[in-house]
């Protein structure tokens, strides 16, 4: 029987058939090579997140007035820098909301204690209390409520855009939106974060609008079924300081 | 083949087969994570834990797609048949880069929050009515399920406790989780990412797969048209196989009965026998395997098989069913009514038959 002069493989047999001498190690190097110019195709090219992160070694102090709705957001009177005020959103660590404490201290002139997060000109705190100091507590006021900027309504407006979470899109995760990262924003939502319209195309100078409904109370939970996709909603658009908010007509809303 | 059933069975080829995998998933998720980012254009990176999941993700999903290529490749150019023998493994190992992929995404999009993570993973996402925004990690643990079964059956002991037909159903399954992978991919990452490059690859690795076997279907069933117009025999119910010499020495003839069955027609020294064209493995061709040691060889695993009776050799206890054959005026001819598993038939004698 001439076993190794033929082409038949037999596993168990340690002995290779010569047809496949160098066959099968072509064969293998291929494929090695194949896996390896597939990794460096695939990652190299990922698109880019965005310059948004949370800033982990950056601890704030920031006093303003806080409120609960739509959510939890602070505002600070203007300044050279910030001719428009500046407005922080607010949430805890992970995927939780502060809607508990903006509650009680609705309205009021707070110091809050937090961790920064920023993409761009957007900012938000993630609260959290250190050195036995809470994460918010109402002090004496730096200035009165009627240094915040006017409300000011911007009309009827029909805008199209992906409803994000406004914590994963500022860079608590990057990338912090899209729909592989859905069911991530709907966690964040259902946990307190802020509902936001990131635009397709920009409104007044900025693509981040924190969304509210029509009440300017937060959004049903039928926004679950809308985020991470192209919609199109029709609402009044306000703005608060620098932070624009859209208060939405919940049933306008249409996937695009 | 083993009586006694071993965790894990290695040998020298096996080992080999092993260590190539292992080279081309290390290098790959090596190279995605710690090599190709500094080409990448972006602002700040992609968060580590991302990159895992996508790294782990996507290679899982190649080596999917490179195992349902190697049964057509093995058809089309025998050469690959080698790589059919360890498949299991090739198996086993993808299992474990897609767990890994699904711990990390359950370790960081179904973390941090109030709600606990399987919970969240089952009612974070119920937009089941979307296709876009429709639950695609759902299709992501079905295929990850299947391919868990899998993984845990491939051992031969499953193979013989749950008989070959059923294991080789549970196990055709892969092509169900491999469809479910490629809406997951598509539904997802696809969905979100601007980039084509991972579309291009994991289209045209789907479609790789279906052309492939698309071609080897079409020469599978030249293969049992040709065979068929064999069947067109005389007079008799026998089906006519052809001159002895036609089949090559310590090879086989395959033919198929009228009802379809496909049977190993061997020349075995100077002699003729005919045995189901099913292994009792893992039902591989039998009749393209070749004769060593007096035993049909399986050209997927290297089963055996007694031409004479269809039983393996001591220690093994497989059979397959056996065929009665007769030489008539210079032509072979095969009986389509099989023979119980492992029944003996006596071979035609060429020396002496042939000759006169
Ligand atoms: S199918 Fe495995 S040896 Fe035949």
């Amino acid at each position: 029987m001439s076993r190794q002069d033929d082409d038949f493989f037999v596993g168990y047999l340690s002995r290779w058939p010569a047809t496949l001498k160098t066959f099968l190690p072509l064969v293998a190097l291929l494929f090695i090579a194949g896996f390896a110019v597939g990794a460096i195709a695939v990652s190299a090219t990922q698109d880019d997140p965005g310059n948004g992160a949370i800033q982990w070694g950056q601890r704030l102090t920031e006093r303003g007035y806080i409120y609960a709705e739509p959510y939890p957001h602070l505002r600070q009177a203007p300044t050279a820098e910030h001719p428009q005020g500046r407005t922080f959103t607010m949430v805890r660590a992970g995927k939780r909301g502060v809607q508990d404490l903006a509650t009680r201290f609705d309205g009021q002139f707070v110091e809050v204690l937090g961790v920064w997060t920023r993409r761009g000109e957007l900012e938000m705190i993630q609260a959290g209390g250190r050195q036995g100091k809470p994460a918010v507590a109402a002090v004496e006021p730096d200035y009165a409520v009627d240094a915040l900027t006017v409300t000011e309504d911007l009309g009827r407006w029909r805008i199209a855009g992906e409803i994000c979470d406004g914590k994963c899109y500022l860079g608590a995760m990057r990338p912090g939106r899209g729909l592989a990262h859905k069911a991530c924003a709907n966690l964040c939502i259902i946990g307190g974060a802020p509902a936001v319209l990131v635009t397709a195309e920009p409104v007044e100078g900025t693509e981040f609008l924190l969304l509210a409904d029509e009440t300017g109370a937060p959004l049903p939970e039928g926004v679950y079924d809308l985020t991470a996709i192209l919609i199109e909603a029709e609402g009044q658009l306000e703005r608060r300081g620098d932070l624009l908010v859209f208060k939405i007509d919940f049933d306008s809303v249409r996937r695009l | 083949m083993s009586v006694q059933y071993k965790p894990v069975i290695w040998d020298r080829n096996k080992m080999l087969y092993d260590v190539v995998l292992i080279i081309a998933v290390g290098l790959y998720i090596y190279l995605y994570l710690r090599v190709a980012p500094m080409w990448a254009n972006w602002a700040r990176p992609v968060d580590p834990q991302i990159q895992r999941m996508r790294a782990f993700g996507s290679c899982a999903f190649l080596m999917l797609t490179f195992i349902l290529c190697i049964g057509p490749l093995a058809r089309l150019d025998k050469r690959f048949l080698p790589l059919l023998y360890n498949r299991r493994h090739f198996g086993v190992l993808t299992c474990v880069v897609a767990a890994s992929h699904a711990v990390y995404v359950l370790d960081w999009y179904y973390n941090f929050s109030p709600t606990p993570k399987y919970e969240a993973l089952l009612n974070s996402n119920t937009s089941f009515g979307l296709i876009l925004g429709f639950p695609f990690e759902a299709l992501g643990i079905f295929a990850f399920a299947i391919l868990v079964v899998l993984a845990v059956t491939s051992h031969d002991f499953w193979l013989s406790f749950l008989t070959p037909p059923v294991w080789k159903a549970i196990h055709m399954s892969v092509y169900v989780a491999y469809a479910a992978v490629v809406a997951h991919i598509a539904l997802g990452y696809l969905q979100s990412a601007k980039n084509p490059t991972f579309a291009v690859i994991a289209v045209g690795g789907a479609l790789t797969v279906v052309i492939l076997h698309l071609m080897a279907g079409r020469r599978e069933g030249a293969l049992d048209a040709t065979a068929s117009d064999v069947t067109a025999s005389d007079a008799t119910d026998w089906v006519r196989v052809g001159e002895p010499f036609e089949i090559l020495p310590d090879r086989a003839k395959i033919v198929v009965t009228p009802d379809g069955e496909r049977v190993a027609v061997v020349r075995h020294g100077d002699k003729i026998s005919a045995l189901s064209n099913v292994c009792a493995h893992q039902n591989g061709p039998l009749g393209e395997g070749r004769v060593i040691d007096g035993c049909l060889t399986c050209p997927w695993h290297g089963h055996q098989f007694r031409p004479e009776d269809g039983c393996a050799p001591a220690p093994f206890t497989d059979k397959v069913p056996t065929y009665r054959v007769k030489l008539e005026n210079g032509v072979i001819y095969v009986d389509p009514t099989p023979n119980p598993k492992g029944t003996y038939v006596e071979p035609v004698q060429l020396s002496t038959e042939a000759a006169s």
